[in-house]
């Protein structure tokens, strides 16, 4: 086949970004990236990818940031990603983010980069910091003790962003650079050379992995690359490291994987020694940060601040968004209105102005409403965390969600849900253990966000004004139990195995800066209106068609396709005390937004808003009216919602299951109140 | 006072002790691993309120890092307490 030729762009560069989490390394990644990032996920798996570009002086990078990891062992997802990147990907080169200030720590990803032999180049990070805190490094000697370039950096003000660049480029160019070897003692050498001896008589693994780095991972245990060598075939070398790690243990009396640990960490300890000296009493390592911890994370005065906290980013974020709200909503009235007349005006058929005004412009219109309030939610949980208070945060509610069986971060996503599902189920990146955050995103539609109480209020207002205030009460108070019980029986039946265990860095309280916090809620917003948009868009667009055909009905009428399909699904309805075509309609259109609920009953009924209450007053019964308001609560998340699980869980097989559980329990839970509430005499 | 075995979960705030042993599983000991808490580092005691996960600061002249270690997890890390 003659294939034609095209001048294709030559392929940037891949550089691999790593670092321990609150190294800082997203600061350096925006600072070398600036606008030019984009945010997807690895595939397959629910961790967020991020790519930029970089131009040096002619040249192309591909900045990738690898997920934030402390080793890259084979334990979580995070690891394996960053791992299995570097490895099979090989990027030209890998700057690895190291706090200055916790040098140790972060050292011990340093040594795993440099003995799988990547082309390392370190940012020595918050070098500041580490100044402030009287601890001297003498970069010279890390770099000649490492054998690869360290540039000192403080990523959040710019400073050695330049000289690390050009570090990378220099590096890119040369490629000969050795692994480091850490020296692990003469026995595990001795076991080590001899599984070395025998991966590099098979080529296609001596291909596929650094010989001494597998022998390393198979003298530690690793699973993953023990299965890895069983699907190639490679029992020989499987048994000898058997043999190998049962010999260690019999000379020295311990696990093989514990005794390299240690090594690894003599090795690091003997480095910082050679190249750090710190002069700092004891009094001073009491740092403001633990003077600030001694208030935030008292065990009384913690969960007050901690409430005020949450307090102050909802009045922010509905406080402010609700007037953003109705200024969108205004925009998109007028914009409507102005289509119609020059549509109109232009002799266009009905069915198309109503298509493009109610079809397009409302369904887009139905994504742009929650970007006020989606950005500035982000902006508020950006400060939180850039500061660090995140964390402690977690640290506070752990007590209380332990009895979920959660642990403490996942607090945070489930009180952002009595706002709105969107942004609490993005939220939940916070969490880094797959189990816990999938369990959080799964029972946060449980949470009555605020688009459900339009709803409430307007039954309520039917039927329940005495007691208005308490039977709505009510209703937050069964989505929460509910929330709970399908937590435990989802980390019960679904998510089985052993909780991983909890332990969590306190970074120090830092004084977030205005970009990183930007760029963040940036990311997570835009990222949000992009993925999202088109689901929404897609789906009201659907109920726009169902609603006009067959061609000629009255919109949303019985006799078009969604009140036949209303009048379908009514039957279905009958046990919960809501059998009509009317009220099984809004439950559709209430797929779109729980609060259309209210306005699809408006039309459905025939009457203007301020009339419904008296027309459902009629046609209802307080208890099938409870019961309907128990069904809104917990049947199928909104669209947006939707499309914000199936975009964090990356998974369409997950989203299903959150609209199928919902469905059933909802349905469930109404009968259940409808039928009790008919024995008790309440019918 | 002697120095015997004791794990973690029961030092009081202000206490420094050195880990000796962990008595877990595979992935929790790979978890302290990476964080850099192995057999024979310094840890101090930050906050201990006998009750939710314990602070604690690592390595005897580090100045910053700060962990918060679950009760059961702290439970299974042995230690030997220094000083007093």
């Amino acid at each position: 086949m003659e294939a034609t030729l095209t001048t294709k762009p030559e392929r940037g560069k891949i550089i691999a970004l790593v670092g321990n989490p609150n190294s800082g390394k997203t600061s350096i990644f925006n600072d070398l990236t600036g606008a030019r990032q984009h945010v997807g996920n690895w595939p397959g798996v629910t961790v967020e990818k991020k790519e930029g570009k970089l131009y040096y002086q002619g040249q192309n990078f591909n900045i990738i940031d690898l997920p934030g990891t402390y080793s890259l062992g084979a334990y979580s997802e995070d690891e394996l990603i960053a791992r299995n990147f570097i490895l099979f990907e090989k990027p030209e080169a890998v700057v690895n983010v190291v706090d200055a200030s916790n040098l140790e720590r972060n050292l011990y990803l340093t040594t795993q980069l440099l003995e799988m032999g990547a082309n390392v180049i370190v940012a020595l990070n918050m070098v500041d910091e580490a100044r402030a805190r009287k601890i001297e490094i003498n970069i010279l000697r890390l770099a000649q003790a490492l054998g690869v370039p360290v540039v000192p950096t403080v990523a959040t003000r710019g400073e050695g962003i330049k000289e690390l660049v050009a570090a990378v480029a220099q590096r890119v160019g040369e490629a000969a650079y050795r692994p480091l070897r850490v020296n692990y003692g003469t026995e595990i050498e001795k076991q080590l050379d001899k599984l070395e001896q025998i991966i590099k008589q098979e080529a296609n693994l001596a291909a596929k992995y650094p010989a001494r780095w597998l022998a390393i991972k198979l003298l530690e245990d690793d699973e993953r690359i023990q299965e890895e060598l069983q699907k190639e075939g490679a029992k020989q070398i499987l048994e000898l490291a058997a043999r190998s790690k049962k010999q260690l243990n019999e000379k020295l009396g311990e696990e093989a994987e514990a005794l390299i640990a240690d090594r690894r960490y003599g090795f690091i300890n003997g480095l910082v020694k050679e190249a750090v000296t710190r002069r700092q009493t004891l009094e001073e390592r009491l740092t403001l940060s633990d003077k600030i911890d001694s208030i935030v994370t008292n065990r009384y005065l913690g969960l007050p601040i901690f409430l005020l906290a949450m307090w102050a980013v909802f009045q922010f974020t509905f406080k402010l968004g609700d007037p953003m709200i109705g200024w969108v909503e205004t925009v998109f009235e007028s914009l409507k209105g102005l289509t119609t007349n020059w549509l109109e005006a232009g002799g266009a058929p009905q069915l198309l102005t109503s298509f493009l005004t109610e079809g397009i412009i409302g369904g887009v219109g139905s994504v742009l409403v929650f970007i006020p309030p989606i950005f500035l939610l982000f902006l508020a949980i950006s400060l939180l965390e850039d500061s660090g208070y995140m964390a402690r945060a977690a640290y506070i509610m752990d007590r209380l969600m332990h009895a979920m069986g959660l642990h403490g971060k996942s607090f945070v996503p489930l009180l952002i849900g009595f706002g709105c599902n969107v942004p609490a189920i993005m939220a939940t990146r916070t969490l880094e253990n797959r189990k816990d955050r999938l369990i959080t995103i799964l029972i946060n539609p449980l949470m009555s966000c605020t688009a459900r109480l339009p709803v409430y209020v307007l039954f309520t207002g039917a039927f329940f004004t005495a007691n208005q205030g308490w039977v709505i009460f009510s209703l937050y108070l069964l989505g929460i139990v509910l929330a709970i019980i399908m937590g435990k029986i989802f980390k019960t039946f679904l998510f089985k195995g052993e909780t991983a265990p909890f332990v969590m860095e306190l970074p120090p309280y830092r004084v977030p800066t205005l970009k990183g916090t930007l760029i963040h809620m940036w990311e997570r917003g835009s990222s949000f209106v992009r993925k999202a948009g088109t689901v929404i868009v897609g789906v009201v667009v659907l109920i726009w068609f169902l609603s006009n055909l067959p061609l000629g009905v009255e919109y949303a009428s019985q006799a078009s396709l969604i009140g036949k399909l209303g009048t379908m699904l009514a039957p279905i309805f009958k046990p919960a005390g809501f059998g009509t075509w009317q009220a099984a309609v809004a439950l559709v259109f209430g797929i779109l937004a729980k609060e259309v609920v209210v306005g699809t009953l408006g039309v459905l009924y025939g009457v203007e808003e301020n009339g419904l209450t008296g027309a459902i007053a009629n046609s209802w019964t307080p208890l099938s009216a409870y019961a309907f308001m128990v069904m809104t609560l917990i049947y199928i998340p909104c669209v947006a919602t939707i499309a914000a699980i199936r975009r964090e869980t990356n998974s369409w097989s997950w989203t299903a299951f959150a609209i199928g559980y919902s469905l059933v329990l909802g349905w469930v839970m109404a009968a259940l109140v409808f039928q009790v509430g008919r024995i008790l005499g309440l019918g | 006072m002697s120095n015997g075995l004791l794990p973690l979960e029961f030092l009081n705030t202000g206490r420094e002790a050195v880990i000796k042993e962990v008595a877990g599983g595979m992935s929790l000991r790979h978890r302290l691993t990476e964080l850099g808490m192995v057999r024979g580092s310094t840890i101090r005691i930050i906050r201990n309120d006998n009750f939710g996960p314990i602070i604690i600061s690592l390595g005897n002249d580090t100045g910053s890092g700060r962990l918060a270690i679950g009760r059961g997890m702290a439970h299974k890390i042995m230690v030997e307490a220094v000083g007093e």
